[in-house]
């Protein structure tokens, strides 16, 4: 038995109930294929980075279990098959997570999560006409964080 | 002043807390162009291990669409 983490997104159109009903058959099946489920974290519906299925949002499902490396291939497989799971992603983890009561939602800490996303991506100015103008200016950038983390 | 190079440091060795996650989008947004390039290690100064890592968090949040694979510069 191996530990493994798994996040997928469901479709946007699934919320509440319905996401629930999602996040049970997932958990079900795992179970079913003879994993465990140690952790479901649930981070709700944020905006994607790209479009997928030509959906512009999406709920994310952080799923921590345990399980053997021989079922992965046929859980990846079964959840390509479902259409209200929009991609999902299994990551394999060295030892075993240390498992926190709250959510690990990156964007939970700063209140909502839609505008934590857009203000972060609107902030782009341009700069720098040749490439070494932005390189420069990168540099800069760079040191200004690191001087603001020190401080 | 043009021509001296500046010591580099690798924040993640500096600072141990500095861990690297996927999940954690918000840092690793640091790490890349307004473009969505991976700034290489010759610019940023991180060492080969971290970069390593790094680098393999980048994709996996650009896999499950936390980072996007490029931004489109032109349409701001």
């Amino acid at each position: 038995m191996r530990y493994y983490e798994m996040l997928f997104i469901v479709h946007p159109n699934y919320e509440q109930d319905r996401l629930d009903a999602v996040i049970e058959t997932v958990a079900k099946e795992i179970t079913e294929k003879g994993g465990k489920i140690l952790k479901v974290d649930n981070w709700g519906k944020r905006k994607l980075a790209y479009l997928i299925n030509k959906q512009r949002y999406g709920s994310y499902v952080l799923m921590y279990f345990e399980a053997d490396p021989a079922m992965i291939q046929g859980l990846n497989e079964w959840m390509e098959i479902q259409s209200q799971i929009l991609h999902e992603m299994v990551i394999r983890l060295e030892e075993e997570p240390k498992l926190s009561e709250g959510s690990e939602n990156p964007d939970s800490v700063s209140g909502s999560s839609y505008a934590a996303v857009e203000t972060v991506e609107k902030k782009s100015p341009v700069k720098g006409k040749d490439d070494e103008d932005e390189e420069d200016d990168e540099e800069a950038d760079d040191e200004s964080v690191e001087e603001t983390e020190e401080a | 002043m043009a021509f001296t190079s500046r010591k580099k440091i690798c924040k993640y060795c500096e600072n141990k807390n500095n861990k690297i996650d996927y999940k954690d989008y918000k840092n690793l947004k640091r790490t890349i162009t307004e473009q969505g390039k991976i700034i290489p290690r010759r610019v940023t100064g991180t060492c080969a291990k971290h970069q390593r890592e790094l680098v393999q968090a980048i994709k996996r949040a650009r896999n499950i669409a936390l980072l996007p694979y490029s931004y489109d510069v032109t349409q701001n």
